[in-house]
């Protein structure tokens, strides 16, 4: 008798272990219209929609490298770089805002900032709208699926229910976490443990390990000072509420996709993960973490990333 | 148009109207309420969870912001959603939905504090116990503070009302040491966020917007009820303005079906109207320019057009060419001005024939008040025109004529003329037609003529003719004259009027009197001629007569010793006296009658015996033949004069017959009738009645027309031995019985005379032979005083002489007074009395009236040489006899004789 509860108890121990777990395994959205996807992915590919006709929103958020560029500042039309790290793609429906200043409130919200914006695609919804009209098989898909002239509306709605089509399951870790135990090694388990003690999971948490609140980059130790130089878009949230407190504050990023997207930070200033994590600690948690944990923690984030295409990366 | 407009409008604004009330009826679906109510539950539940998870993420229980996030943002969508499901309700709602936005809204902020507040807070107290750790194992001295530390952090963890910060931090701030600086930081972090994490979870609690969703779900059933309660008062009047528009379009149809009846009876009426106004007229429809777009049959048959010649073409193709431009000039400005006009005009037709109408011409307008089309109606008056034409011609012609007529032409009026020609007004002599106009009628009659002026009048009243009057009139100055009128009835402006036409006749009279003067002597002079032919005869035979009376007297004076010559001359005068008697009888006969002894009397016997007689004289080469009836009815006659008749004219007969011949006689009865011939000779007219009529004719040689015409004249004869008075005493003998005679005669043919004597019912005795009275046989019955009265003395004196040769005492007077005197004187013994009627002074009837008005059954004789017309004055008076001069001494005895045996008996 004893056995078999303990048995049970064992049983049933990794579901109550994990029943108040800070991450939880990304359910992708259901019910897509597929022609919807299909078109919005042919759009994430369409040059076209850049003023000179040459970046496409799959430039920037390249699907092969982990919905990122892996550049430091993204390159835009007529050559023009950016001034903020590319977030990735990938899971990017998972946020609650967009933006490392959480300035767009939804996927299609989004598509403003990169389409319209100068050192981006430098473009213009009318310019957009037309060519699209203008081309006959746009025009075709367009037509089928909503049936009127295509405006931008139809253009953010096509491409943000591919954009949601992106958000990956089936991660080793989410594996884990439904009760696959030998989906991540001991280490990378002590590496989840060592993330939680730290108290990484105060803020990097939920389904997306990040990407749903906000926080202020410097919270035990300033991390922008003076020296160092501020600017503007490390004012963060400040930007768009103007409200002093949001200074430095930013939407805490998805690490899903971390061990894939550097180089790191809103600016791209980290270049490795390892040092992501230590700064991290010191302004963050006001700790100093060891090598030997920075390591695990790094190695557990590599269980993070879901599967594309069926695919690990 | 702008009744459609209006219409138009009145039908929007109401079906807008009705729209709207539909509108507003329907009211709040329940569903609508529930699902306000459900989003509210749903945004209240979210709420309370997420205030749940948010007590969980605080106790640990919840690890990650996952939930709260979503709840968040599903906060946000509902609030968005909720505010979607009332907006309908728009303005009501605002308090309501801007406390739940505000509460919405509001809630983010917290929540995000909450979440980085907490993650900071769960943070610094994880680390705390690491780091008391560290520094218990560097400073192991500093345990007791850490102890107290701890203490402090369990008392506010585990109650944290008890929990005094301010006295806590104060504690800290006495740790000065560097080792304390990282506790320091964390602990203070742990306050700082622990109670900003309070703060937020509290404020996000009281912006309570699920209480503020309730609210708005409480008060959208609130409004949805008002709205409710509102919707059934719109669907009170939605019902009502439907009830409202079901009676209006009732109303509306049985008002078309009125106005079709209307219409129907208006377009049967309509239809009546231009059939009745096609028969009597020519009806065409114009356009405004003036050309033909409808013309009725009646059009087509007067112009000659037919309907599809005369569409499009302007009424000037009947132009007939009579009238001035002005004229058609003048028709176009009235109509065209929108007038009607009428007229009389002469169109000409596709002939080339003119005719005239009478023409209304009316311009028809439509509802902007622009006229549209002309619509023309003709009667065709072309014969009015001519009758008219022709009116003022006769009326011209009788203007020339009356006014050139020699008659004076007057019409009469109610007593007044109303018309006179030229010759009234100079018969009458008024200076001007006007002024005669202006006297009445009867001025111009003189006083006595009323009854003139009283037929006039009547005349006229009655409309009869006025046969031709003879009065005296005068003209307006008064002068008389005389003047016949003649009237005949006419209308004179459609009252009875009499037409006089008065002719003066003051010549004509005076004329007519010296014509008649002169007819008067020229007859006078024919009387004097025919009586000194008839003079000239009877002087003749008379001379004759007298010539042997004479001769034989002297020669009876010569031989007067020798009684036996004496006895031959005196028997020869005597001879000689009664032919002369003979003659003057005759004449007398001619004159008209003389003695006549008229009785019934059956002609026929009478008539076979004269036969008989004159057949013994006729040669045995003459046959008379005899048709006499035996039925013929009784004439009243003097039988010796119809026998002279039947003898005259068989005589004549006979002695018209040379050699051999056939003498027919025929008696028969005959009825005269108004409408019978009546040309008897002397042109007579016979009454009618029934007559006998005796018949001869012969087959002798005949008249011929010129002594037809003769034959009764007297002393007129063809024969060698006539002394021509035979058929003229005939003549006068028939007239004398009122018989008529006619002459039928032909030269070499014969001759043929029919006499009619009227018939009379009576019976009759057989006639006897008037016997000759023998004198000499009275002698001895008769004696007595008798009175002769005459004025010749010769007379007197020789019927003295012969009453008294037989008897008789006679008293003689030489007149009338005389006699009467004589007659008183013997009275009483007289008898007799013979009176001569034509006397000087007092005649024979004078004097028998006056005897017999003392004694009325004295016997009285009158004598006379007249006859016919004494006769109507004697039959009155009771005369004993009448003796014809000149008489016989026998006649006369017998007279006296018979009379007196008359009285006796």
């Amino acid at each position: 008798m004893r056995m078999v509860c303990l048995c049970f108890l064992l049983l049933a121990m990794p579901s109550l272990a994990f029943s108040n777990e800070p991450i939880v395994p990304i359910v992708a959205p259901t019910g897509l219209n597929q022609a919807k996807v299909s078109l919005g992915e042919r759009l994430f590919f369409e040059t076209q929609l850049s003023a000179d006709g040459n970046i496409s929103c799959a430039s920037c958020h390249d699907l092969e490298l982990g919905g990122m560029d892996g550049l430091r500042f993204p390159i835009g039309v007529y050559g023009k770089v950016g001034d903020m790290n590319t977030p990735t793609v990938f899971n990017a429906a998972l946020n609650f805002k967009q933006f490392w200043d959480g300035r767009a409130d939804s996927l299609e919200a989004q598509m403003d900032g990169p389409i319209l914006r100068g050192r981006e695609m430098g473009n213009t919804w009318k310019q957009v709208v037309s060519f699209l009209r203008d081309d006959p098989v746009y025009h075709e898909l367009f037509q089928t699926i909503y049936n009127t002239a295509i405006t931008p509306e139809h253009v953010r709605d096509a491409m943000a229910e591919f954009e949601r089509s992106l958000t990956l399951e089936g991660s080793r870790f989410d594996q884990y976490l439904q009760g696959k135990l030998q989906a991540i090694s001991a280490e990378e388990k002590a590496g989840y443990k060592l993330f939680k003690s730290y108290g990484c999971v105060a803020c990097h948490q939920g389904a997306g390990v990040g990407g749903n609140m906000f926080q202020k980059l410097g919270v035990m130790k300033a991390y922008f000072t003076q020296e160092k130089g501020i600017e503007p878009h490390d004012l963060g949230r400040f930007n768009v509420t103007q409200n002093p407190k949001d200074k430095f504050v930013f939407k805490v990023p998805s690490l899903r996709m971390v061990v894939l997207t550097a180089p790191y930070f809103h600016d791209g200033s980290v270049a490795t993960l390892f040092e992501a994590i230590k700064l991290m600690g010191r302004h963050q948690l006001g700790r100093e973490i060891p090598d030997d944990d920075v390591k695990l923690i790094e190695v557990f984030l590599h269980t993070l990333p879901g599967l594309y295409q069926d695919k690990a990366w | 148009m702008k009744r459609f407009w209006l219409y138009g409008l009145v039908g929007v604004v109401t079906a807008l109207l009705l729209m709207f009330f539909y509108q507003k009826s329907v009211g709040i679906q329940p569903e609508r309420v529930y699902q306000v109510e459900s989003i509210a539950y749903d945004l209240a539940a979210t709420h309370n969870k997420l205030t749940a998870d948010m007590g969980l993420l605080v106790q640990g229980r919840l690890s990650h912001y996952d939930t709260i996030t979503q709840a968040q943002m599903r906060l946000l969508s509902l609030q968005h959603k909720l505010q979607a499901s009332v907006a309908e309700a728009g303005e009501a709602l605002r308090p309501e939905l801007a406390q739940l936005a505000a509460s919405v809204q509001a809630q983010i902020e917290p929540v995000e504090t909450f979440k980085t507040s907490l993650a900071l807070y769960r943070n610094s107290l994880r680390y705390l116990p690491t780091l008391m750790a560290d520094i218990e194992e560097k400073s192991p001295e500093l345990a007791g503070v850490l102890h107290e530390i701890q203490r402090r952090m369990y008392v506010m963890l585990s109650q944290p009302s008890e929990f005094d910060q301010q006295t806590f931090l104060r504690y800290l701030a006495q740790l000065k040491s560097s080792e304390f600086q990282p506790l320091k930081q964390h602990l203070q972090a742990v306050f700082e966020h622990y109670t900003e994490v309070s703060q937020a979870m509290a404020l996000f609690i009281a912006l309570a917007s699920d209480q503020t969703a309730k609210t708005l779900s409480q008060a959208y059933l609130q409004w949805s009820q008002q709205q409710d309660e509102r919707a059934n008062l719109y669907r009170l009047l939605l019902l009502l303005l439907s009830g409202l528009l079901l009676l209006y379009i009732v109303w509306v149809l049985w008002r078309l079906q009125q106005s079709r009846g209307v219409l129907k009876k208006t377009n049967t009426f309509l239809h009546y109207l231009q059939k009745a106004l096609d028969e009597h007229a020519i009806v065409s429809i114009t356009d405004k320019a003036g050309n033909i777009i409808f013309a009725n049959d009646k059009f087509s048959r007067m112009s000659g057009y037919t309907l599809h010649e005369m569409l499009g073409k302007n009424h000037r193709i009947l132009k007939s060419g009579i009238h001035s431009e002005a004229f058609y000039n003048k028709l176009w400005a009235t109509i065209s001005g929108g007038k009607t006009w009428r007229g009389v005009m002469q169109n000409k037709a596709k002939d080339g024939s003119l005719y005239w109408v009478d023409s209304s011409i009316t311009p028809i307008f439509n509802e902007q008040g622009d006229i549209e089309q002309y619509i023309s109606v003709r009667t065709d008056i072309t014969q009015q025109v001519d009758t008219l034409a022709r009116f003022k011609e006769s009326r011209a012609r009788y203007k020339v004529l009356s006014d050139m007529i020699p008659y004076a032409l007057g019409v009469v009026q109610r007593g007044a003329w109303v018309y006179v020609n030229k010759s009234a007004v100079a018969l009458f002599a008024t200076g001007s037609m006007q002024e005669m106009l202006n006297q009445p009628v009867t001025h111009f009659f003189i006083e006595d003529e009323k009854n003139l002026v009283s037929k006039v009048q009547q005349a006229c009243e009655q409309q009869s003719v006025l046969l031709m009057q003879e009065g005296c009139l005068q003209t307006i100055q008064g002068q008389k004259f005389a003047a016949e009128l003649q009237g005949a009835p006419l209308l004179w402006e459609g009252e009875p009027a009499l037409l006089l036409a008065i002719h003066d006749i003051t010549e004509r009279k005076a004329e007519a009197e010296a014509k008649q003067t002169y007819q008067e002597q020229l007859e006078h002079t024919q009387r004097l001629e025919s009586l000194g032919v008839l003079a000239g005869g009877i002087a003749h035979d008379f001379n004759n007569i007298l010539a042997a009376i004479m001769g034989n007297a002297a020669l009876a004076v010569r031989h007067v010793e020798e009684p036996q010559a004496l006895l031959q001359y005196l028997e020869k005068i005597n001879i000689s006296s009664v032919r002369a008697a003979e003659l003057c009888e005759q004449m007398l006969m001619y004159a008209g009658g003389g003695v006549m002894d008229k009785q019934p009397v059956l002609l026929h016997e009478l008539l076979h015996d004269v036969a008989n007689m004159v057949r013994a004289t006729l040669t045995n080469q003459i046959t008379l033949e005899e048709d006499i009836a035996a039925d013929v009815l009784p004439v009243e006659a003097d039988i010796r004069q119809v026998q002279q008749v039947m003898l005259n004219l068989l005589t004549n007969a006979a002695e018209s017959i040379e050699g051999r011949g056939v003498i027919r006689l025929k008696l028969g009865m005959t009825m005269i009738d108004a409408d019978a011939d009546q040309d008897w000779v002397g042109e007579q007219k016979l009454a009618c009645g029934q007559y006998v009529f005796l018949e001869v004719s012969d087959t002798g040689c005949g008249m011929d027309r010129q002594t037809k015409a003769k034959i009764f004249e007297p002393f007129f004869t063809t024969k060698f031995t006539g002394r021509g008075l035979g058929m003229s005493a005939l003549l006068g003998i028939i007239h004398a019985h009122n018989g008529g005679i006619v002459v039928d005669s032909e030269e070499s043919k014969g001759t043929n005379i029919r006499v009619l004597f009227p018939a009379v019912e009576t019976t009759v005795a057989t006639p006897e032979p008037h016997a000759a009275s023998d004198t000499h046989a009275m002698l001895g019955e008769v004696s007595g005083k008798v009175l002769l009265i005459d004025d010749e003395p010769d007379i007197l004196e020789f019927a003295a002489a012969v009453l008294e040769d037989v008897g008789f005492d006679v008293i003689t007077a030489s007149n009338g007074e005389e006699g009467i005197a004589q007659y008183q004187a013997h009275q009483q013994t007289l008898k007799l009395v013979v009176c001569d009627m034509v006397m000087p002074k007092l005649g024979g009837i004078a004097v028998a009236k006056h005897i017999h008005a003392h004694t009325p059954e004295m016997p009285v004789l009158l004598s006379s040489g007249y006859d016919e017309q004494s006769l109507d004055k004697i039959s009155q008076l009771d005369i004993a006899g009448f003796i014809r001069k000149p008489y016989m001494p026998e006649t006369l005895v017998d007279s006296v004789s018979a009379a007196l045996k008359a009285t006796k008996k």
